[in-house]
């Protein structure tokens, strides 16, 4: 699989579109998954997956191999979904709703767990994905989200206690 | 309320991978623009424009004569000097050039990863035309004003890009 991973990465690098839909076959439940949570949003967790596959299209013939090529795929998605996320944060400052309302998604058919992810603050969400699912630091957080460290810290408690009295809720 | 521990659990078995509700393809292939393939028959496309560009140029520039007030001869004379000096000039760019391309021809052709059949003495080919057309600029050094010469230089350059890009197109294709 991995060699044949290796083979699609070269020939979409060279322009071969099919050879890039198996690699976006291959990996669209994962982007979207990052999207999805990082979003709370149906439509715009897609908007998200086409564009991240897009940027990864353009940026494809750059792409040296220093690492696994679902690494920096991922890579990729979190920044794509993450600015979707911060025009979302400024809409929401300039039509001042309330957070704590925004990104619910009725999903009753996904775990519990995952509809508590969608379920909680834009920005502790933001940063439990990020810290907890996709493995950055609080300080690259702050820098992707573009809030204090400690902020990022403090969301990810934040969210970690929400999460542990919704679950125990159901 | 759950512990820590049973959080991180539950966290540990969530999914890697979500399905969207729709099919995303054909929204984006669309969006996907063909790449750019700057590969050799765009090069070679742009090294001939600019040869022929240059060797015509000069060819074309118009002989109107320009009347001073020292007399008409006085005058033909000022415009052709600086006529002649922007000849020189240029055929010293299309020599340059044309060595440049000679050069990039070469590393590029010994960069193919596979010659076609009929092709394999491709680098004899090419330097029967380098040497021919050597000997032309040499001869061109001593009679710059020289047309047969000028066209029949032009001839080889034409043959050799011809070759190139056929040699070129018949790589690719296999």
């Amino acid at each position: 699989m991995q060699q044949q991973l290796e083979t699609w990465v070269q020939q979409a690098k060279k322009g071969d579109q099919q050879a890039f839909y198996q690699l976006y076959h291959q990996f669209k439940g994962r982007v979207y998954a990052i999207c999805l949570r990082l979003l709370a949003d149906r439509g715009q967790a897609e908007d998200a997956t086409q564009e991240a596959f897009v940027r990864a299209w353009q940026q494809l013939p750059g792409f040296r191999g220093d690492s696994s090529f679902s690494t920096w795929l991922h890579s990729i998605s979190s920044r794509t979904a993450v600015d979707i996320w911060r025009k979302n944060k400024v809409m929401r400052l300039v039509v001042d709703e309330e957070p704590e309302e925004q990104g619910y998604v009725d999903a009753p058919e996904m775990p519990q767990l995952e509809q508590a992810i969608l379920r909680l603050p834009s920005q502790a969400r933001a940063v439990f994905v990020l810290f907890a699912l996709e493995g950055y630091q609080h300080n690259e957080i702050a820098d992707l989200l573009g809030i204090a460290e400690g902020s990022s810290k403090a969301q990810y408690h934040r969210a970690r206690q929400l999460l542990r009295s919704w679950v125990d809720e159901n | 309320m759950k512990t820590e521990q049973q959080l991180d659990a539950m966290i540990s078995q969530l999914a890697p991978a979500l399905e969207p509700q729709r099919d995303l393809w054909p929204e984006l292939s669309a969006r996907l623009e063909p790449r750019q393939r700057r590969g050799y028959g765009a090069w070679l496309g742009v090294a001939a424009a600019a040869v022929l560009t240059l060797w015509f140029w000069p060819q074309q520039l118009p002989l109107e004569p320009q009347l001073t007030q020292n007399g008409a001869q006085a005058g033909v004379n000022a415009t052709q000097a600086p006529q002649a000096q922007a000849e020189m000039s240029l055929l010293a760019v299309s020599e340059q050039l044309t060595r440049q391309l000679n050069e990039e021809q070469t590393r590029q052709l010994k960069a193919l990863q596979q010659i076609p059949d009929g092709f394999s003495d491709w680098s004899k080919q090419i330097a029967i035309w380098n040497k021919a057309q050597a000997q032309i600029e040499l001869a061109l050094a001593y009679q710059p004003d020289n047309q047969k010469l000028i066209q029949q230089l032009q001839r080889l350059q034409q043959q050799q890009l011809s070759y190139i890009a056929k040699l070129v197109e018949t790589s690719e294709l296999t």
